[in-house]
């Protein structure tokens, strides 16, 4: 799991706005697409040690799951994540949560066989709503 | 007050990040399958480490990656603090879709395919490089349009053609691309050159106003790949004339 990586892009992009764009934030969202699969708790620890040290340390930010729909685009079947992973062993799942795309590599659709599906919502890490101030 | 993009893709500023490291990127394309691109792109990796030179090699060619098995890479990419590590050969460290895929199709969309390189970009920790070697597949899509709009400065593009003139056509409208998305033509090579019957890529160089880098012989050791230690590629007539290429193009000395 890459929770770090990513944890400090998060950051480090978030003080590039601060410090070059010239905006302080006042609040952000993190949102974990499931397919990441990326554990919520530990991401919004380290987000919060790495934010501790800069300027950005009184932002206020909150974590959400936002939920995976992934569509059949040969018979137009939708599938949850719930659905889709259970069919998945632990060697898939973690190549999933590097490169959710690699679905497609693993699981078919269930209905029709296809490959061709297609993820609509929940793939990867978003940081959205964020607020900001003139600093 | 709202900033004027209220989200962030952190991974583009991981990439921005990388890619300060990273002296120059040469990408390897052609527009025509099957002229040996991930051949080159390889072998040229093995004689740039030869010659002291920190490098990278990342395919892209989604649909057909090919350098692990090239290479003969069994290592994983192994997971530390700020990335993915990715596996080296000779010094010469390599990330393929290949490690993630498997055996497995790879049934991508376009959108997928830009996804997932904008993915690898971010993850993989190459650390400071002089070179980073792209190995794009065939064609001018997705992959070419992905990996030129994250590597936007010190690049240039080495285009591979063959005798035939098919080859040739296809490649002149690659060229075109590149020159119109201002990545510099690096040059020209024609490779499977069979009993010196030269084809027209030095000519297609000159119509273009690129430089022409050299022919490369058909190597029948190099041809039946899974019968060569990847460690002899180097010693091959194919990599000494790649080598020559590579002189031609101030790329080594």
């Amino acid at each position: 799991m890459h929770e770090f990586t990513v944890a400090s892009g998060i950051v480090d992009s978030l003080r590039e706005v601060y410090l070059v764009k010239g905006f302080k934030i006042t609040s952000f969202k993190i949102a974990i697409g499931e397919l990441s699969m990326f554990d919520k708790n530990i991401l919004a620890e380290l987000v919060k040690e790495l934010l501790s040290g800069t300027e950005l340390r009184n932002a206020k930010f909150s974590t959400i799951i936002e939920e995976a729909l992934v569509k059949c685009e040969s018979c137009g079947k939708s599938y949850t994540f719930k659905e889709l992973v259970k069919t998945l062993n632990d060697e898939e799942r973690e190549m999933i949560h590097f490169i959710p795309e690699l679905l497609s590599s693993y699981v078919k659709c269930f209905s029709c066989g296809s490959r061709d599906l297609k993820i609509l919502c929940g793939r990867g890490v978003k940081v959205i709503d964020i607020e900001l101030q003139p600093r | 007050m709202s900033y004027n993009q209220d989200k962030i893709d952190y991974r583009e500023f991981l990439i921005w990040k990388r890619l300060r490291n990273i002296s120059f990127t040469i990408f390897v394309g052609s527009g025509k399958g099957g002229v040996g691109k991930s051949l080159i792109a390889t072998t040229m990796g093995l004689i740039l480490t030869g010659n002291s030179f920190r490098v990278g090699l990342l395919d892209l060619d989604m649909h057909g990656p090919s350098s692990l098995m090239i290479l003969d890479i069994k290592q994983l990419p192994k997971e530390e603090k700020n990335g993915l590590v990715p596996p080296s050969i000779n010094n010469l460290k390599v990330m393929s879709i290949g490690f993630f895929a498997k055996d497995s199709p790879l049934p991508l969309s376009g959108m997928a395919k830009r996804e997932i390189i904008k993915e690898l970009l971010a993850i993989t920790d190459f650390g400071t490089l002089d070179y980073l070697i792209i190995d794009l597949p065939p064609g001018t899509g997705d992959e070419s349009l992905a990996a030129i709009n994250y590597i936007k400065n010190n690049r240039g593009v080495i285009l591979v053609s063959t005798p035939s003139r098919l080859a040739q056509q296809v490649v002149k409208r690659a060229a075109i691309f590149f020159i119109d998305m201002n990545v510099k033509i690096i040059g020209l090579i024609e490779n499977m050159v069979l009993d010196n019957d030269f084809g027209g890529t030095y000519n297609l160089a000159r119509e273009l106003n690129v430089p022409f880098l050299g022919y490369i012989p058909y190597d029948k050791r190099v041809a039946y790949i899974s019968e060569i230690n990847p460690k002899e590629l180097t010693k091959t007539t194919f990599a000494e004339a790649l080598q020559n290429a590579l002189k031609k193009a101030n790329i080594i000395h």
